[in-house]
């Protein structure tokens, strides 16, 4: 399957994908920079879990940025997913190369 | 061109990332790279030592994440003063698109963090494999001990300088000092050690991998700049007028009886140029302005005896034989903009309540009836001292709006002593006589006002609850 691809559309590809990630960790970062200046995550977490110990700061406010930069890249990827032609991998007639 | 996007994207971008042509710049001396490199000093230094600096027995700039509260010199932000730090981004953007306006990429060549940690980059690579074409030869050369320990050594500089890179940088949001004891002991917490090791890790990959690809892909900055060049921005380019036709020529010839022009068609612009590209094709936008051609060509001129500037700052303009202007209309509306949102940030921040406060009602019971029959209430104030001191506050109730009620301060109420950047967490309790009021429900203000500066105030609203009668 993956000899069916040229070696051009594998960096492309590559290169489509790194754009993702970068993208999305540039709009998460500021996600997580205005999110947490309006929240303090510890009360939110003492509320949910009351008896268990409280994560520092530190370590909420680092998961929440990868929950951010997972949010930011399903909406990068949708989209450059969706940018890409359909005739790309499916035409009709010639449904996968 | 509607059926375009991932064809065209297919096509056109074939080679990038994987078989991109691995770019050896050349060392270059010269008066740009002298400029350079006492930005690149200063920058450095400003990054790691900065953390380091002490003020007021504390650091001096430390955005303390685990606290949230950063502070700066004697300022103290709170996530109240988000809209201040919100402010300084939008004046940190006008500010370039000013300077990008009036003398082009000038943050590219000299400030961007990319431009410096790549100089240091290769300055580790130059002194552990050599100059440009040694470093072409070692790389084309089998592997060997001699290539071994070069690429070692390099690798070996890089990773500590990264790591140093990727310690400071966490050590701006958690206590420098603190964090390096823990280092030395080898306790650091776990986010912590991963977010040395990941900031370690992107200086690694942009400064000593990535390089002048990070420009070309990755930059935002890069691919908007254009928009701020008109006909008098500043660039760097060749003049091609004066240069060509290009060619070889013996010393003391006159190039113009041999039909050639000034440039000796040496390449040694191309040579020293970090992005790669040839000045001589025209203004690119994979030039980062770094002026390392102008010097390149500046002392190619000198040895030959020509007149510098064959390769120069300057602009379309006087390219053109026409006049160049300073002071044009986009200029001035970005100077002007830039001018009121700065007197505006001083003013706002000159202004801002150098105390705040804020009530919680006591979470656990609405009120309580004591013994005596009275009603009380018990709440939480918190005190924020932003104002550079410490002080002690008075604590009452705001007459102005208890005149008409029967509440009580407990007089046992002492003052709080709040130091400077703190928020100081105070119980209190507020009475009512027994039958004194039939509300269940009063509205009451606190107020609070230093004892030594009685201009330093605040006020918050809170409620009082009491039974039905
Ligand atoms: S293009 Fe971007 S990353 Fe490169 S030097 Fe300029 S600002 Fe820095
Ligand atoms: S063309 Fe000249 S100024 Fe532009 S990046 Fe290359 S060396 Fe620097």
């Amino acid at each position: 399957m993956s000899q069916a691809v040229p070696a051009e559309n594998l960096s492309a590809r590559g290169r489509l994908w790194l754009t993702v990630t970068w993208a999305s960790f540039l709009t998460a970062s500021l996600a997580t920079m205005v999110f947490f200046a309006f929240v303090d995550p510890t009360p939110i977490v003492a509320l949910l879990t009351p008896t268990a110990a409280i994560p520092t700061r530190t370590a909420l406010y680092s998961v929440g940025f990868f929950f951010f930069w997972a949010i930011c890249a399903t909406a990068a990827s949708l989209t450059a997913w969706l940018m890409s032609a359909p005739s790309d991998d499916t035409t009709i007639g010639n449904e996968r190369r | 061109m509607t059926q375009s996007t991932a064809s065209d994207f297919d096509d056109q971008e074939t080679s990038y990332y994987e078989a991109h042509r691995k770019v050896y710049p050349r060392d270059i001396n010269g008066r740009f790279a002298n400029l350079r490199k006492i930005a690149a000093w200063v920058l450095l230094g400003i990054f790691y030592g900065l953390p380091w600096l002490r003020w007021h027995g504390r650091q001096a700039i430390l955005f303390d994440l685990p606290a949230r509260q950063f502070h700066i010199f004697s300022l103290t932000l709170w996530p109240q003063d988000f809209i201040f730090l919100t402010w300084l981004l939008v004046i940190a953007a006008l500010s370039l698109f000013f300077f990008t306006a009036v003398a082009g990429r000038l943050w590219c060549g000299y400030a961007c963090p990319q431009t410096v940690w790549t100089e240091v980059f290769i300055w580790m690579e130059r002194i552990t494999e050599g100059d440009r074409s040694r470093r072409m030869k070692l790389d084309a050369a089998p592997w060997s001990g001699d290539k071994l320990a070069r690429k070692g050594a390099k690798q070996f500089l890089w990773v500590a300088f990264s790591l140093l890179t990727g310690f400071t940088f966490v050590g701006f949001f958690t206590p420098i000092e603190e964090l390096g004891g823990l280092a030395l002991h080898a306790e650091l917490g776990p986010w912590e050690t991963f977010w040395i090791f990941f900031y370690g890790f992107a200086t690694y990959g942009n400064a000593g991998f990535l390089r002048e690809q990070v420009c070309r892909y990755m930059c935002p900055y890069a691919r908007f700049q254009s928009a701020m060049f008109d006909r008098n921005t500043l660039i760097i380019t060749y003049d091609a007028e004066r240069g060509d036709p290009r060619g070889g020529r013996r010393r003391g010839e006159n190039p113009r009886d041999a039909g050639l022009g000034d440039c000796t068609d040496c390449t040694l612009c191309v040579q020293v140029c970090p992005t790669g590209i040839d000045i001589r094709s025209g203004l690119q936008s994979d030039c980062i302005a770094c002026a390392a051609c102008i010097d390149a060509c500046d002392s190619v001129m000198d040895r030959i005896g020509y007149a510098r500037g064959l390769v120069r700052y300057t602009t379309q303009n006087s390219l053109d034989h026409g006049r160049s202007h300073i002071l044009r209309p986009r200029v001035i509306v970005y100077f002007t903009l830039l001018a009121s949102l700065c007197s505006g940030f001083a003013l706002a921040l000159a202004r801002r309540a150098p105390v705040a406060l804020d009530v919680l009602h006591d979470r656990n019971s609405l009120y309580r009836v004591l013994d005596s029959g009275e009603i009380e209430n018990v709440y939480l104030l918190k005190i924020m001292n932003k104002d550079g001191t410490a002080h002690r506050f008075q604590v009452r109730l705001d007459p102005r709006h208890t005149a008409n009620t029967t509440l009580q301060l407990d007089p046992s109420t002492p003052p709080f002593d709040v130091p400077d950047g703190t928020v100081f967490n105070a119980a209190v309790r507020v009475r009512r006589p027994a039958h004194a009021d039939d509300r269940s429900i009063t509205p009451l203000r606190f107020a609070i006002e230093a004892v030594d500066a009685p201009t330093l105030r605040a006020d918050a609203e809170a409620r009082f609850f009491a039974p039905r009668e």
